[in-house]
């Protein structure tokens, strides 16, 4: 089963990320904040890691950089942002980000945009 | 937030706990008083004394106690609502997915905040569907009853429910709330009327709510940081906020000045040319927010070159910093040429936006400032453009680090 791990604080964010992806069929991780989700990325076990950029023990866009230079797994990186948040997005591209999803969201757009993240990975 | 349920209690206690203590002391006070004018034993003095002490240790001990208690009952409490709204939560998705049944007849407060919580996560159809959950229930009707009856606690808490809500039905009763003389309820409604007119569809309804938000804005005379934020809130309804703020038949200098703001922070490239007349304001301010509004649509007609040229050596610093950053949408031979001149204003913030703006004009902006780093008249000149330069050096290295 295709394994995705969400780093998500907000707990409605949370609920919704878990119950729309478990209902496509994929197997999902949750954990709160980046130091959970460090340990968890280290084992090399996800297709797609979805990630909030305000997290409650730091910014998003650090795991990020971190997840495409040291954990270096080739793992789809889709970020979940506010609205207006351009400068952010620019800068989540320039450090390896695959797609966005703006909050609030669409589930069915979510769903599509991790099915095309994944696509991609497997196209490679 | 530890007393948000209970202040009735803890008023009481407070009470008995103050009544044991000045009931006692009071007495003492009175025979201390007698005891003055020779009239009250020693003996006696001291017991009461004895007694007083005693109360107080008696009084301090119920508040204490009534603290700690508060805060363990009222964590569980907060626990216990946090893990039931999450099961609500959990259940309206399974509804909106159709793996649920929709529950019957009225909701319980934590199964309402998570329809709320639901629509502020979710956008298109499926958001759509919680406000019709939220409707179909009763809860828009039953909050809107909350936002104009009771405390202020109570009404602003069903204020803010509906700003999350943002149900268009309930439109009108938040802009009457902008009405209301407690400034807080007034200040609030007008907010989640903002959030709410943006969730307006119908262009005919999204103009007349529009327009009676801003009346009510105009009567109520909100001070400018809230109209700015109000229009910014409107998001997609911003258009049709602006336009009635700006045709007002007098509109007040502070709401004229959120208005060009909110064009300028939204962009909205259609009020181009509304902006052009506040550029010759009579209010200082008004025309400081009609330049910047120019510098962020980036958009300045050749009609209005004069204005910001004149408006370089105008008497006002913040009036030439923002001509200075508008500056640079002049054609590039004038923009180098006037910007330049600015690095040699008396104020060192509008060298610092002249240099910005000369930086901004690129690889010629850049040659401009090395020019009048080496050769400008005026030595502030000379050190403001060496210093953008060293500026744009150390941006460079951290760009390349990073």
């Amino acid at each position: 089963m295709t394994g995705i791990l969400a780093i998500e604080d907000d707990w409605t964010v949370r609920t919704v990320l878990e119950h729309t992806l478990k209902s496509a069929g994929y197997d999902v991780d949750l954990v709160p904040g980046i130091s959970d989700a460090r340990q968890l990325l280290a084992e090399g076990r996800y297709d797609l890691v979805l990630l909030d950029l305000n997290l409650p023990d730091g910014n998003g866009l650090d795991l990020l950089r971190d997840i495409r230079k040291d954990l270096g797994t080739g793992v789809p990186v889709l970020v979940l942002s506010g609205l207006r948040q351009e400068e952010v997005v620019v800068r989540g591209l320039e450090l390896g980000a695959d797609d966005f999803v703006t909050k609030p969201f669409s589930p069915p757009e979510l769903l599509a945009r991790v099915g095309r993240c994944l696509g991609q990975r497997t196209g490679r | 937030m530890w007393r948000r349920y209970g202040d009735v209690t803890f008023a009481v206690i407070f009470s008995v706990a103050i009544s044991l203590e000045a009931i006692p002391l009071g007495y003492l006070t009175w025979r201390l008083a007698a005891g003055i004018f020779g009239s009250s034993g020693g003996a006696r003095l001291g017991s009461v004394l004895l007694g007083a002490v005693g109360s107080t240790t008696a009084a301090l001990l119920l508040v204490t106690s009534y603290v700690l208690a508060y805060q363990h009952v009222s964590a569980r409490h907060e626990l216990d609502r946090a893990q039931r709204r999450q099961q609500w939560v959990a259940r309206w998705l399974g509804v909106l997915s159709g793996a649920a049944a929709e529950p019957a007849g009225s909701l319980e407060t934590e199964a309402v905040e998570a329809l709320l919580a639901l629509r502020e996560t979710l956008r298109g159809s499926e958001s759509a569907r919680v406000a019709e959950l939220l409707e179909r229930h009763g809860a828009v009707v039953e909050l809107e009853r909350s936002a104009e009856h009771g405390s202020v606690s109570g009404r602003l808490d069903a204020i803010v429910a509906l700003s999350n809500a943002r149900i268009p039905s309930a439109l009108m009763t938040l802009v009457n709330g902008v009405y209301d003389s407690n400034q807080l309820i007034s200040v609030a409604s007008a907010r989640a009327a903002a959030r709410t007119l943006a969730r307006v569809d119908d262009l005919f309804d999204r103009d007349r709510g529009a327009s009676a938000l801003a009346r009510a804005m105009e009567t109520q005379e909100l001070p400018y940081g809230i109209v700015e934020e109000v229009v910014v809130l409107a998001e997609e309804s911003a258009t049709s906020l602006i336009a009635v703020l700006l045709q007002h038949e007098r509109p007040r200098a502070p709401t004229v000045r959120a208005a060009i703001d909110g064009i300028g922070r939204l962009k909205l490239l259609i009020f181009a040319e509304e902006v052009v007349p506040f550029l010759t304001h009579a209010d200082d301010e008004v025309r400081g927010a009609a330049l910047r509004a120019v510098s962020r649509l980036g958009f300045l007609s050749e009609a209005s070159h004069g204005v910001v040229i004149a408006a370089l050596a105008d008497e006002v610093d913040f009036i030439r910093i923002h001509a200075a950053t508008a500056a640079r949408l002049l054609p590039p031979t004038q923009a180098l040429s006037l910007l330049s001149d600015r690095l040699g204003d008396r104020s060192w913030w509008v060298r610092r936006a002249a240099a910005d703006a000369l930086v901004g004009l690129g690889p010629a902006g850049l040659a401009q400032l090395g020019r009048a780093a080496r050769e400008h008249a005026d030595r502030f000149a000379r050190d403001m453009a060496e210093q953008a330069l060293r500026d744009q050096i150390s941006n460079l290295v951290r760009a390349v680090v990073a």
